[in-house]
Protein backbone atom coordinates (compact mmCIF):
# COMPACT_ATOMS: atom_id res chain seq x y z
CA UNK A 1 0.00 0.00 0.00
CA UNK A 2 1.53 3.39 -0.98
CA UNK A 3 2.50 5.70 1.89
CA UNK A 4 0.27 8.55 0.69
CA UNK A 5 -2.75 6.23 0.64
CA UNK A 6 -1.99 5.09 4.20
CA UNK A 7 -1.72 8.71 5.39
CA UNK A 8 -5.02 9.58 3.74
CA UNK A 9 -6.68 6.53 5.32
CA UNK A 10 -5.31 7.55 8.73
CA UNK A 11 -6.63 11.12 8.36
CA UNK A 12 -9.98 9.78 7.17
CA UNK A 13 -10.25 7.53 10.24
CA UNK A 14 -9.16 10.33 12.59
CA UNK A 15 -11.53 12.91 11.15
CA UNK A 16 -14.73 11.80 12.97
CA UNK A 17 -12.82 11.90 16.29
CA UNK A 18 -11.80 15.52 15.94
CA UNK A 19 -15.05 16.85 14.48
CA UNK A 20 -16.89 19.13 16.91
CA UNK A 21 -20.58 19.72 16.60
CA UNK A 22 -21.16 23.38 15.87
CA UNK A 23 -24.49 24.99 16.51
CA UNK A 24 -25.55 28.43 15.40
CA UNK A 25 -27.45 30.29 18.08
CA UNK A 26 -29.46 33.47 17.96
CA UNK A 27 -28.10 36.12 20.28
CA UNK A 28 -30.90 38.42 21.39
CA UNK A 29 -29.61 41.52 23.17
CA UNK A 30 -31.67 44.10 25.02
CA UNK A 31 -29.54 47.23 25.18
CA UNK A 32 -30.44 49.84 27.79
CA UNK A 33 -28.67 53.18 27.69
CA UNK A 34 -28.99 55.82 30.35
CA UNK A 35 -26.95 58.88 31.31
CA UNK A 36 -26.91 60.37 34.79
CA UNK A 37 -25.64 63.80 35.81
CA UNK A 38 -22.64 63.59 38.13
CA UNK A 39 -21.74 65.79 41.05
CA UNK A 40 -19.39 65.21 43.97
CA UNK A 41 -20.87 62.82 46.56
CA UNK A 42 -22.62 60.53 44.11
CA UNK A 43 -21.69 56.84 44.23
CA UNK A 44 -22.31 54.21 41.61
CA UNK A 45 -23.55 51.01 43.19
CA UNK A 46 -23.56 47.95 40.94
CA UNK A 47 -24.86 44.48 41.71
CA UNK A 48 -24.27 42.17 38.82
CA UNK A 49 -25.11 38.51 38.40
CA UNK A 50 -23.51 36.53 35.58
CA UNK A 51 -22.36 39.92 34.38
CA UNK A 52 -19.35 41.37 32.63
CA UNK A 53 -18.77 44.79 34.17
CA UNK A 54 -16.55 47.28 32.34
CA UNK A 55 -15.80 50.56 34.06
CA UNK A 56 -13.88 53.31 32.30
CA UNK A 57 -13.39 57.01 32.97
CA UNK A 58 -13.76 60.23 31.02
CA UNK A 59 -13.56 64.02 31.58
CA UNK A 60 -17.31 64.69 31.35
CA UNK A 61 -19.48 65.31 34.43
CA UNK A 62 -21.79 62.47 33.39
CA UNK A 63 -22.18 58.82 34.19
CA UNK A 64 -23.10 56.85 31.12
CA UNK A 65 -24.49 53.37 31.58
CA UNK A 66 -24.96 50.83 28.82
CA UNK A 67 -26.51 47.63 30.10
CA UNK A 68 -26.88 44.73 27.70
CA UNK A 69 -28.99 41.75 28.69
CA UNK A 70 -28.22 38.79 26.48
CA UNK A 71 -30.04 35.53 25.72
CA UNK A 72 -28.58 32.82 23.44
CA UNK A 73 -30.59 29.96 21.97
CA UNK A 74 -30.86 28.26 18.57
CA UNK A 75 -34.48 29.49 18.31
CA UNK A 76 -35.00 33.25 18.38
CA UNK A 77 -38.46 33.00 20.00
CA UNK A 78 -37.09 30.98 22.92
CA UNK A 79 -34.24 33.45 23.40
CA UNK A 80 -36.67 36.40 23.33
CA UNK A 81 -38.95 34.72 25.89
CA UNK A 82 -36.08 33.82 28.23
CA UNK A 83 -34.66 37.33 27.95
CA UNK A 84 -37.68 38.60 29.89
CA UNK A 85 -36.61 36.58 32.94
CA UNK A 86 -33.70 38.94 33.52
CA UNK A 87 -34.86 42.05 35.33
CA UNK A 88 -32.81 45.18 35.71
CA UNK A 89 -32.67 48.41 37.64
CA UNK A 90 -30.85 51.56 36.54
CA UNK A 91 -32.01 54.38 38.77
CA UNK A 92 -30.84 57.15 41.04
CA UNK A 93 -31.99 57.10 44.64
CA UNK A 94 -30.70 60.18 46.47
CA UNK A 95 -26.90 60.18 46.06
CA UNK A 96 -26.61 56.65 44.75
CA UNK A 97 -27.01 55.32 41.28
CA UNK A 98 -28.18 51.74 41.55
CA UNK A 99 -27.51 49.34 38.72
CA UNK A 100 -28.79 45.80 39.08
CA UNK A 101 -29.56 42.72 37.05
CA UNK A 102 -31.26 39.71 38.54
CA UNK A 103 -33.61 36.86 37.76
CA UNK A 104 -37.14 37.45 38.90
CA UNK A 105 -38.44 34.79 41.23
CA UNK A 106 -42.01 36.06 41.25
CA UNK A 107 -43.15 32.68 40.08
CA UNK A 108 -41.40 29.34 39.69
CA UNK A 109 -39.99 29.57 36.21
CA UNK A 110 -37.77 26.51 36.04
CA UNK A 111 -34.44 26.46 34.24
CA UNK A 112 -34.25 28.65 31.14
CA UNK A 113 -33.50 26.98 27.82
CA UNK A 114 -31.30 29.87 26.77
CA UNK A 115 -27.96 30.95 28.16
CA UNK A 116 -28.50 34.30 29.89
CA UNK A 117 -25.99 36.97 30.85
CA UNK A 118 -25.51 40.71 31.26
CA UNK A 119 -22.87 43.22 30.24
CA UNK A 120 -22.39 46.65 31.79
CA UNK A 121 -20.28 49.36 30.17
CA UNK A 122 -20.07 52.29 32.56
CA UNK A 123 -18.18 55.49 31.80
CA UNK A 124 -17.80 57.95 34.66
CA UNK A 125 -15.56 60.70 36.10
CA UNK A 126 -12.41 59.28 37.69
CA UNK A 127 -13.26 60.62 41.17
CA UNK A 128 -16.66 58.92 41.28
CA UNK A 129 -16.77 56.33 44.09
CA UNK A 130 -17.79 52.85 42.95
CA UNK A 131 -19.18 49.86 44.81
CA UNK A 132 -19.31 46.67 42.81
CA UNK A 133 -20.83 43.40 43.87
CA UNK A 134 -20.53 40.78 41.19
CA UNK A 135 -21.25 37.08 41.26
CA UNK A 136 -20.23 34.71 38.47
CA UNK A 137 -18.84 37.27 36.08
CA UNK A 138 -15.98 39.42 34.98
CA UNK A 139 -14.91 42.94 35.92
CA UNK A 140 -12.58 45.25 34.01
CA UNK A 141 -11.97 48.51 35.85
CA UNK A 142 -9.47 51.22 34.96
CA UNK A 143 -8.31 54.74 35.90
CA UNK A 144 -10.40 55.35 39.03
CA UNK A 145 -8.83 57.70 41.56
CA UNK A 146 -11.06 57.93 44.63
CA UNK A 147 -12.80 55.00 46.26
CA UNK A 148 -13.46 51.53 44.97
CA UNK A 149 -15.10 48.72 46.91
CA UNK A 150 -15.54 45.28 45.40
CA UNK A 151 -17.28 42.25 46.79
CA UNK A 152 -17.12 39.43 44.30
CA UNK A 153 -17.59 35.71 44.03
CA UNK A 154 -16.59 33.48 41.13
CA UNK A 155 -15.47 36.58 39.27
CA UNK A 156 -12.24 37.44 37.49
CA UNK A 157 -11.18 41.05 38.03
CA UNK A 158 -8.78 43.16 36.00
CA UNK A 159 -7.86 46.42 37.70
CA UNK A 160 -5.61 48.88 35.89
CA UNK A 161 -4.24 52.20 37.14
CA UNK A 162 -6.42 52.50 40.24
CA UNK A 163 -5.68 55.02 43.00
CA UNK A 164 -7.21 55.95 46.35
CA UNK A 165 -9.07 53.80 48.85
CA UNK A 166 -9.57 50.21 47.73
CA UNK A 167 -11.41 47.49 49.60
CA UNK A 168 -11.61 44.20 47.74
CA UNK A 169 -13.19 40.97 48.89
CA UNK A 170 -13.01 38.02 46.57
CA UNK A 171 -14.06 34.41 46.89
CA UNK A 172 -13.34 31.86 44.16
CA UNK A 173 -12.10 34.55 41.79
CA UNK A 174 -8.86 35.93 40.43
CA UNK A 175 -7.59 39.45 40.77
CA UNK A 176 -5.15 40.91 38.26
CA UNK A 177 -3.95 44.39 39.19
CA UNK A 178 -1.58 46.62 37.26
CA UNK A 179 -0.51 49.96 38.75
CA UNK A 180 -2.58 49.96 41.94
CA UNK A 181 -1.62 52.85 44.22
CA UNK A 182 -3.35 53.78 47.43
CA UNK A 183 -4.63 52.51 50.72
CA UNK A 184 -5.54 48.98 49.73
CA UNK A 185 -7.25 46.21 51.64
CA UNK A 186 -7.72 42.80 50.03
CA UNK A 187 -9.41 39.78 51.51
CA UNK A 188 -9.09 36.81 49.18
CA UNK A 189 -10.38 33.29 49.68
CA UNK A 190 -9.64 30.61 47.12
CA UNK A 191 -8.57 33.38 44.77
CA UNK A 192 -5.29 34.02 43.00
CA UNK A 193 -3.79 37.50 43.09
CA UNK A 194 -1.43 38.89 40.47
CA UNK A 195 -0.38 42.40 41.45
CA UNK A 196 2.08 44.38 39.38
CA UNK A 197 3.82 47.63 40.40
CA UNK A 198 2.01 48.08 43.68
CA UNK A 199 2.46 51.44 45.43
CA UNK A 200 1.03 52.79 48.67
CA UNK A 201 -0.15 50.73 51.63
CA UNK A 202 -1.39 47.20 51.22
CA UNK A 203 -3.12 44.94 53.74
CA UNK A 204 -3.78 41.52 52.28
CA UNK A 205 -5.37 38.45 53.77
CA UNK A 206 -5.32 35.37 51.60
CA UNK A 207 -6.57 31.85 52.09
CA UNK A 208 -5.94 29.09 49.55
CA UNK A 209 -4.42 31.02 46.68
CA UNK A 210 -1.37 31.81 44.61
CA UNK A 211 -0.10 35.36 45.07
CA UNK A 212 2.39 36.96 42.70
CA UNK A 213 3.29 40.45 43.82
CA UNK A 214 5.68 42.85 42.08
CA UNK A 215 6.54 45.66 44.50
CA UNK A 216 7.29 49.11 43.12
CA UNK A 217 9.99 51.28 44.73
CA UNK A 218 7.17 53.58 45.89
CA UNK A 219 5.57 50.89 48.05
CA UNK A 220 4.94 52.28 51.54
CA UNK A 221 3.80 49.24 53.50
CA UNK A 222 2.79 45.68 52.80
CA UNK A 223 1.14 43.55 55.45
CA UNK A 224 0.30 40.10 54.19
CA UNK A 225 -1.29 37.26 56.09
CA UNK A 226 -1.43 34.15 53.93
CA UNK A 227 -2.82 30.78 54.86
CA UNK A 228 -2.36 27.65 52.75
CA UNK A 229 -1.10 29.86 49.95
CA UNK A 230 1.97 30.21 47.76
CA UNK A 231 3.40 33.72 47.78
CA UNK A 232 5.94 35.12 45.31
CA UNK A 233 7.23 38.59 46.13
CA UNK A 234 9.31 40.24 43.43
CA UNK A 235 11.09 43.58 43.23
CA UNK A 236 13.76 45.02 40.93
CA UNK A 237 15.59 46.09 44.10
CA UNK A 238 14.55 43.92 47.10
CA UNK A 239 17.25 45.47 49.31
CA UNK A 240 15.40 48.80 49.71
CA UNK A 241 12.64 47.28 51.90
CA UNK A 242 12.55 46.19 55.51
CA UNK A 243 11.28 42.62 55.97
CA UNK A 244 9.62 40.94 58.91
CA UNK A 245 8.77 37.40 57.85
CA UNK A 246 7.15 34.57 59.78
CA UNK A 247 6.64 31.17 58.22
CA UNK A 248 4.77 28.42 60.02
CA UNK A 249 5.10 24.94 58.49
CA UNK A 250 5.97 26.69 55.25
CA UNK A 251 8.83 26.87 52.77
CA UNK A 252 10.80 30.10 52.80
CA UNK A 253 13.11 30.98 49.92
CA UNK A 254 15.02 34.26 50.36
CA UNK A 255 17.77 35.97 48.33
CA UNK A 256 21.16 35.15 49.88
CA UNK A 257 22.53 38.55 48.88
CA UNK A 258 20.41 40.39 51.47
CA UNK A 259 21.75 38.52 54.51
CA UNK A 260 18.50 37.94 56.40
CA UNK A 261 18.74 37.45 60.17
CA UNK A 262 16.94 34.38 61.51
CA UNK A 263 15.43 34.56 65.00
CA UNK A 264 13.85 31.12 64.89
CA UNK A 265 14.63 28.49 62.35
CA UNK A 266 12.90 25.20 63.09
CA UNK A 267 10.94 22.96 60.69
CA UNK A 268 7.66 24.37 62.05
CA UNK A 269 8.58 28.01 62.56
CA UNK A 270 10.97 30.34 60.78
CA UNK A 271 11.30 34.02 61.59
CA UNK A 272 13.52 36.12 59.39
CA UNK A 273 14.08 39.84 59.18
CA UNK A 274 16.11 42.38 57.28
CA UNK A 275 16.64 46.12 57.63
CA UNK A 276 18.08 48.20 54.77
CA UNK A 277 20.93 50.67 55.26
CA UNK A 278 18.98 53.81 54.31
CA UNK A 279 17.03 55.75 56.95
CA UNK A 280 13.64 55.74 55.27
CA UNK A 281 12.22 52.50 53.96
CA UNK A 282 9.00 50.63 53.40
CA UNK A 283 7.99 47.77 55.70
CA UNK A 284 7.03 44.37 54.40
CA UNK A 285 5.50 42.09 57.02
CA UNK A 286 4.45 38.65 55.87
CA UNK A 287 3.04 35.79 57.90
CA UNK A 288 2.53 32.53 56.09
CA UNK A 289 1.01 29.30 57.32
CA UNK A 290 1.09 25.94 55.56
CA UNK A 291 2.30 27.41 52.30
CA UNK A 292 5.40 28.90 50.75
CA UNK A 293 7.06 32.28 50.36
CA UNK A 294 9.69 33.25 47.85
CA UNK A 295 11.34 36.67 47.76
CA UNK A 296 13.25 37.31 44.55
CA UNK A 297 14.89 40.10 42.57
CA UNK A 298 12.90 40.42 39.38
CA UNK A 299 11.66 43.14 37.06
CA UNK A 300 7.96 43.82 36.91
CA UNK A 301 5.77 42.45 34.20
CA UNK A 302 2.29 43.21 33.02
CA UNK A 303 -0.18 40.43 33.67
CA UNK B 1 -43.88 87.20 94.06
CA UNK B 2 -41.42 85.09 96.01
CA UNK B 3 -41.75 85.90 99.70
CA UNK B 4 -38.16 85.00 100.64
CA UNK B 5 -36.52 86.27 97.44
CA UNK B 6 -33.70 88.06 99.25
CA UNK B 7 -32.86 84.99 101.38
CA UNK B 8 -32.96 82.73 98.33
CA UNK B 9 -30.62 84.97 96.30
CA UNK B 10 -28.23 85.19 99.26
CA UNK B 11 -28.20 81.41 99.60
CA UNK B 12 -27.50 81.00 95.87
CA UNK B 13 -24.63 83.47 96.08
CA UNK B 14 -23.15 81.58 99.02
CA UNK B 15 -23.21 78.24 97.22
CA UNK B 16 -19.70 76.87 96.50
CA UNK B 17 -18.54 76.99 92.86
CA UNK B 18 -16.58 74.23 91.19
CA UNK B 19 -14.38 74.24 88.13
CA UNK B 20 -14.72 71.32 85.76
CA UNK B 21 -11.60 69.09 85.78
CA UNK B 22 -9.57 69.26 82.50
CA UNK B 23 -10.20 65.55 81.71
CA UNK B 24 -13.92 66.35 81.47
CA UNK B 25 -13.22 68.52 78.41
CA UNK B 26 -11.25 65.62 76.89
CA UNK B 27 -14.23 63.35 77.45
CA UNK B 28 -16.54 65.89 75.79
CA UNK B 29 -14.12 66.19 72.87
CA UNK B 30 -14.08 62.40 72.50
CA UNK B 31 -17.87 62.41 72.49
CA UNK B 32 -17.82 65.02 69.74
CA UNK B 33 -15.45 62.77 67.77
CA UNK B 34 -17.89 59.90 68.04
CA UNK B 35 -19.00 60.52 64.44
CA UNK B 36 -15.63 59.15 63.34
CA UNK B 37 -16.11 56.16 65.66
CA UNK B 38 -19.53 55.60 64.15
CA UNK B 39 -18.08 55.78 60.63
CA UNK B 40 -15.38 53.26 61.61
CA UNK B 41 -17.99 50.96 63.14
CA UNK B 42 -20.11 51.23 59.98
CA UNK B 43 -17.13 50.06 57.92
CA UNK B 44 -16.94 46.85 59.97
CA UNK B 45 -20.64 46.04 59.76
CA UNK B 46 -21.51 42.92 57.77
CA UNK B 47 -23.27 43.39 54.44
CA UNK B 48 -26.45 41.53 53.61
CA UNK B 49 -27.91 41.00 50.21
CA UNK B 50 -31.42 42.33 49.76
CA UNK B 51 -33.86 39.69 48.48
CA UNK B 52 -34.91 39.98 44.84
CA UNK B 53 -38.45 41.01 45.80
CA UNK B 54 -37.10 44.16 47.48
CA UNK B 55 -35.51 45.37 44.23
CA UNK B 56 -38.65 44.50 42.31
CA UNK B 57 -40.70 46.56 44.75
CA UNK B 58 -38.27 49.51 44.46
CA UNK B 59 -38.48 49.29 40.68
CA UNK B 60 -42.28 49.19 40.82
CA UNK B 61 -42.29 52.24 43.09
CA UNK B 62 -39.99 54.12 40.74
CA UNK B 63 -42.05 53.35 37.66
CA UNK B 64 -44.65 55.99 36.75
CA UNK B 65 -48.10 54.91 37.88
CA UNK B 66 -50.87 54.79 35.28
CA UNK B 67 -54.28 55.58 36.74
CA UNK B 68 -57.20 54.25 34.72
CA UNK B 69 -60.39 56.30 34.72
CA UNK B 70 -63.93 55.12 33.90
CA UNK B 71 -65.39 56.27 30.55
CA UNK B 72 -68.65 58.21 30.78
CA UNK B 73 -70.62 59.86 27.99
CA UNK B 74 -72.30 62.53 30.16
CA UNK B 75 -71.51 66.07 28.99
CA UNK B 76 -70.98 67.40 32.54
CA UNK B 77 -68.49 64.64 33.28
CA UNK B 78 -66.85 65.27 29.90
CA UNK B 79 -66.30 68.85 30.93
CA UNK B 80 -64.93 67.76 34.32
CA UNK B 81 -62.57 65.34 32.62
CA UNK B 82 -61.40 68.07 30.25
CA UNK B 83 -60.40 70.24 33.20
CA UNK B 84 -58.94 67.23 34.92
CA UNK B 85 -56.94 66.39 31.81
CA UNK B 86 -55.65 69.97 31.53
CA UNK B 87 -54.76 70.03 35.24
CA UNK B 88 -53.07 66.63 34.95
CA UNK B 89 -51.09 67.76 31.89
CA UNK B 90 -49.92 70.90 33.69
CA UNK B 91 -49.01 68.84 36.76
CA UNK B 92 -47.07 66.33 34.63
CA UNK B 93 -45.22 69.14 32.84
CA UNK B 94 -44.33 70.84 36.13
CA UNK B 95 -43.27 67.52 37.71
CA UNK B 96 -41.19 66.60 34.67
CA UNK B 97 -39.58 70.07 34.71
CA UNK B 98 -38.79 69.88 38.43
CA UNK B 99 -37.49 66.32 38.05
CA UNK B 100 -35.32 67.32 35.08
CA UNK B 101 -33.93 70.36 36.88
CA UNK B 102 -33.21 68.28 39.99
CA UNK B 103 -31.38 65.34 38.44
CA UNK B 104 -30.78 66.25 34.81
CA UNK B 105 -30.73 62.50 34.16
CA UNK B 106 -31.68 61.43 30.67
CA UNK B 107 -34.44 58.96 29.94
CA UNK B 108 -33.66 55.31 29.26
CA UNK B 109 -33.11 54.32 25.69
CA UNK B 110 -33.90 50.67 24.98
CA UNK B 111 -33.07 48.70 21.84
CA UNK B 112 -33.34 45.00 21.03
CA UNK B 113 -31.02 43.48 18.44
CA UNK B 114 -30.48 39.92 17.22
CA UNK B 115 -27.22 38.48 15.94
CA UNK B 116 -25.81 34.98 15.41
CA UNK B 117 -23.01 33.07 17.08
CA UNK B 118 -21.49 29.60 16.80
CA UNK B 119 -21.17 27.40 19.88
CA UNK B 120 -19.68 23.94 20.46
CA UNK B 121 -22.20 21.70 22.15
CA UNK B 122 -19.54 19.33 23.49
CA UNK B 123 -18.35 22.07 25.81
CA UNK B 124 -21.73 22.21 27.51
CA UNK B 125 -21.94 18.54 28.53
CA UNK B 126 -22.58 18.20 32.26
CA UNK B 127 -20.64 15.01 32.99
CA UNK B 128 -19.32 15.77 36.47
CA UNK B 129 -22.07 13.80 38.22
CA UNK B 130 -20.70 10.50 36.84
CA UNK B 131 -18.22 10.13 39.72
CA UNK B 132 -20.36 11.77 42.39
CA UNK B 133 -21.42 8.52 44.09
CA UNK B 134 -17.82 7.34 44.67
CA UNK B 135 -16.81 10.79 45.95
CA UNK B 136 -19.73 10.79 48.39
CA UNK B 137 -18.82 7.28 49.48
CA UNK B 138 -15.20 8.23 50.26
CA UNK B 139 -16.34 11.32 52.15
CA UNK B 140 -18.78 9.22 54.18
CA UNK B 141 -16.07 6.67 55.05
CA UNK B 142 -13.70 9.51 55.99
CA UNK B 143 -16.28 11.03 58.38
CA UNK B 144 -16.88 7.67 60.09
CA UNK B 145 -13.26 6.46 60.16
CA UNK B 146 -11.68 6.43 63.63
CA UNK B 147 -8.23 6.60 62.01
CA UNK B 148 -9.20 9.68 60.03
CA UNK B 149 -10.77 11.29 63.10
CA UNK B 150 -7.46 10.98 64.96
CA UNK B 151 -5.61 12.77 62.16
CA UNK B 152 -4.43 16.35 62.65
CA UNK B 153 -5.88 17.23 59.27
CA UNK B 154 -9.35 15.74 59.87
CA UNK B 155 -11.19 19.01 60.58
CA UNK B 156 -9.33 20.98 57.91
CA UNK B 157 -10.05 18.42 55.21
CA UNK B 158 -13.69 18.14 56.22
CA UNK B 159 -14.09 21.91 56.24
CA UNK B 160 -12.46 22.16 52.81
CA UNK B 161 -14.70 19.39 51.44
CA UNK B 162 -17.81 21.17 52.69
CA UNK B 163 -16.62 24.51 51.26
CA UNK B 164 -16.11 22.94 47.84
CA UNK B 165 -19.49 21.19 48.04
CA UNK B 166 -21.16 24.52 48.84
CA UNK B 167 -19.32 26.26 45.98
CA UNK B 168 -20.41 23.55 43.55
CA UNK B 169 -24.02 23.86 44.70
CA UNK B 170 -23.84 27.64 44.26
CA UNK B 171 -22.62 27.28 40.67
CA UNK B 172 -25.29 24.67 39.90
CA UNK B 173 -27.94 26.94 41.44
CA UNK B 174 -26.79 29.83 39.27
CA UNK B 175 -26.81 27.59 36.19
CA UNK B 176 -30.47 26.75 36.92
CA UNK B 177 -31.27 30.47 36.85
CA UNK B 178 -29.09 31.64 33.94
CA UNK B 179 -28.90 28.46 31.82
CA UNK B 180 -25.90 26.43 30.71
CA UNK B 181 -22.78 28.36 29.79
CA UNK B 182 -19.12 27.46 29.34
CA UNK B 183 -18.19 29.84 32.20
CA UNK B 184 -20.19 27.74 34.65
CA UNK B 185 -18.80 24.46 33.27
CA UNK B 186 -15.24 25.79 33.61
CA UNK B 187 -15.87 26.90 37.20
CA UNK B 188 -17.33 23.50 38.08
CA UNK B 189 -14.31 21.83 36.43
CA UNK B 190 -11.97 23.82 38.68
CA UNK B 191 -13.97 22.85 41.77
CA UNK B 192 -14.03 19.20 40.66
CA UNK B 193 -10.26 19.30 40.17
CA UNK B 194 -9.79 20.50 43.75
CA UNK B 195 -12.35 17.99 45.03
CA UNK B 196 -10.49 15.15 43.30
CA UNK B 197 -7.22 16.08 45.02
CA UNK B 198 -9.02 16.42 48.32
CA UNK B 199 -10.88 13.10 48.07
CA UNK B 200 -7.58 11.35 47.29
CA UNK B 201 -6.12 12.88 50.45
CA UNK B 202 -9.16 11.76 52.45
CA UNK B 203 -8.91 8.23 51.05
CA UNK B 204 -5.32 7.87 52.32
CA UNK B 205 -6.45 8.68 55.85
CA UNK B 206 -9.40 6.25 56.06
Amino acid sequence: MPLSFRILTFIFLLFPMITWTQTTVKVVTKKIEKTFNYRSGIEVNIEGEKAEVNIETWDKANIQVVLEIIAKHPEQEVAEKDLERVRYLADRVKNKIYLRNYISNEEEQGTPESSLSARYTITLPEDCPVYLKNNFGLANISNLSNNLRINSQFTKMNLTNIQGELDIRTRFGDLIGNGIDGNVSINARRSNLYLNEIKGTFNIQAHYGVLEIFADNNLLDLNLDANKSDVFLYSPDPGIFSYDLTAQSSDLILPNSLGFKFEDNTPNLTKANFKPKQEVYANIAITIQLGSLKVEKKKSKNF
Amino acid sequence: MEKNKEILQQTIRSLPSFEAPPQLWDAIEQELDSDQKLQNAIQTLPEYEAPTMVWEQIKKDLEPKIISMPIDNGSRRKSNYRWLAIAASVAILISAGVWFLNTGDAQENIQIVTTEETIYEQLLVADWEEDESIIQEVAQLFVQSKVAQSSLYYNDLLEEYEELETAKEEIEGMMKQYGKATDFIRQISEIELERSTLVKQMATLI
